[in-house]
């Protein structure tokens, strides 16, 4: 039935992650303000803004970790927390540090594959695809930012979902992190995953995203294909970006 | 369910931290015995191995053991931020707390047969050293350890609680030992009919460490153990599936 449901989404292309009017509010301040938007299967989204412009929260919103206080989020058409088996479809990386450091890294992986009944065989796959296979039984607290970063990405990964959701995932990477992460990212959405990426560094979002997504104090202010955005290279994401909100850029 | 509870015991064998509280367990539980064996009358020590001196400050040390463990399922993860890939594996938050719950419990059993093993041990040895004879009550000790396993093993589940409605670790552990040690301390000096009916001295009751309220039996005292047991696992049930995770 799950593959079913993947089979269908890559046929009709339609969208993998839906926010409808999502709203969330922390007292006086609203984080996230009746944001819209949609996600594709086979292609990377950028999901820009300044910090502080509610990414995460929305983020966070769509995996049930935080509630709306409006509006709704579904990924291949439920709520997360309604998924049976949810990181068989939606896989996550939303802190760099996610784990216990006294834990070696393969182990971290086991605990979360023993959750939802995957096997140990798939633990030291998706410990390959990242390229952390040597350091696996290392404790993760000794890893590296970059080592941290793979290891986020290969627990994302265990259930070899459709939708990946990445909150900042260069941050801390190295030259060679980065170029790794952007071809990584790029593979995945080739094979049909619809990838959802937050970033506030705009040079590495133009150089992966499909589509982009602009937001700033919650709202959506530009959405289309990095082409349209960019006005088929005439302008930079950057350029357009401070223009947005209102010069101030990165806050 | 059964994947849940799995993933829990894993996260509970693949750090060091449970082998350490459950030798400092059982280490301290020796000690203890063996201090208050040396402070006994000969009277206490002819009684052998069920006297007064023997199995109740082996149950407090326990206790406090299995709080600390259960305090730290859940609040480590919220220090490590493992919480995020643990609920994003189980959405269903309820799935998770009764999984710690078990899982601990199962450990605070675990905890208490091992300490009231070496207590065992170290009676004999003692008693044997010091020329008394060592009769053994089969029924009065399997009464006797039955009542700690499961004071334990309900006092374990009482932390869990604590955990996810505290998260902050320091803040959790600090505040439990407080109230166990300082604020029933005042209260059953203040009201001490009130305070006989609070979960430190229930437990006490239960052990049958004696209590200043004639209504709190040893079974009362368990029955009032349980009832803040469950009531703290549905304090944090509550709380944790309203809590957003940030």
């Amino acid at each position: 039935m799950q593959t079913g449901t993947k089979d269908r989404v890559r046929q009709l292309g339609s969208p993998a992650i839906v926010a409808r009017r999502l709203t969330k509010r922390f007292g006086q301040m609203t984080a996230v303000d009746g944001l819209s938007f949609e996600a594709v299967p086979g292609k990377v989204t950028g999901f820009v803004g300044p910090n502080g412009a509610g990414k995460s929260t929305t983020l966070r919103m769509l995996l049930g970790l935080v509630e709306p206080d409006d509006g709704s989020a579904t990924i291949l058409g439920l709520p997360y927390a309604s998924l049976e088996d949810p990181i068989t479809v939606a896989g996550a990386v939303l802190e760099v540090q996610s784990f216990h450091p006294l834990r070696s890294g393969r182990n971290h992986l086991r605990v979360l594959a023993a959750a939802s009944e995957i096997d140990d065989g798939r633990v030291d796959e998706v410990l390959e695809i990242v390229g952390m296979t040597a350091a696996a039984r290392r404790k993760a607290g000794s890893y590296s930012l970059g080592m941290r970063q793979r290891l986020g990405l290969a627990a994302a990964l265990l259930g070899d979902p459709s939708v990946l959701i990445l909150d900042e995932p260069a941050n801390g990477l190295d030259p060679h992190g980065i170029r790794w992460l952007r071809q990584t990212l790029r593979d995945l959405a080739a094979e049909g995953k619809a990838v959802l990426v937050s970033s506030h560094q705009l040079d590495e979002v133009a150089r992966m995203a499909d589509d982009v997504i602009v937001i700033d104090r919650g709202r959506v202010l530009r959405h289309g294909t990095l082409a349209e955005l960019t006005g088929g290279g005439q302008t930079t994401l950057e350029d357009l970006f401070l223009d947005l909100t209102d010069g101030k850029g990165i806050r | 369910m059964n994947a849940v509870l799995r993933s829990e015991f894993l996260k509970l064998r693949t750090t060091r931290s449970v082998f350490g509280l459950l030798a400092g367990t059982v280490v301290l539980a020796g000690l203890a015995l063996w201090g208050s064996l040396s402070s006994a009358t000969p009277a206490e020590l002819a009684a052998g191995l069920t006297a007064p001196f023997g199995y109740a400050g082996i149950v407090i040390i326990v206790m406090l053991f299995v709080m600390v463990l259960g305090i730290r399922s859940f609040t480590d993860e919220v220090r490590h931020g493992s919480i995020v890939p643990t609920f994003l594996a189980t959405p269903k938050r309820l799935r998770v707390l009764a999984a710690k719950t078990t899982v601990s419990a199962a450990a605070a059993v675990v905890f208490a047969i091992a300490a009231l093993a070496v207590g065992t041990g170290v009676v004999t040895v003692y008693l044997t050293a010091h020329g008394y004879a060592v009769p053994v009550a089969w029924g009065t000790m399997a009464w006797l350890f039955a009542k700690a396993i499961a004071i334990t093993a309900l006092w374990s589940a009482i932390g869990v609680s604590v955990g996810v409605v505290v998260r902050h670790q320091v803040a959790a552990i600090v505040g439990a030992l407080a109230w166990l040690f300082v604020v029933e301390n005042i209260l059953g000096g203040l009201i001490p009919k009130i305070a006989a009916w609070l979960p430190g001295s229930a437990a006490g009751a239960a052990m049958g460490m004696g209590t200043v309220n004639p209504l709190v039996t040893p079974i009362v005292g368990m029955i009032v153990l349980v009832g803040w047991t469950v009531g703290g696992v549905a304090l944090a049930a509550t709380v944790l599936r309203r809590r957003d995770v940030v």
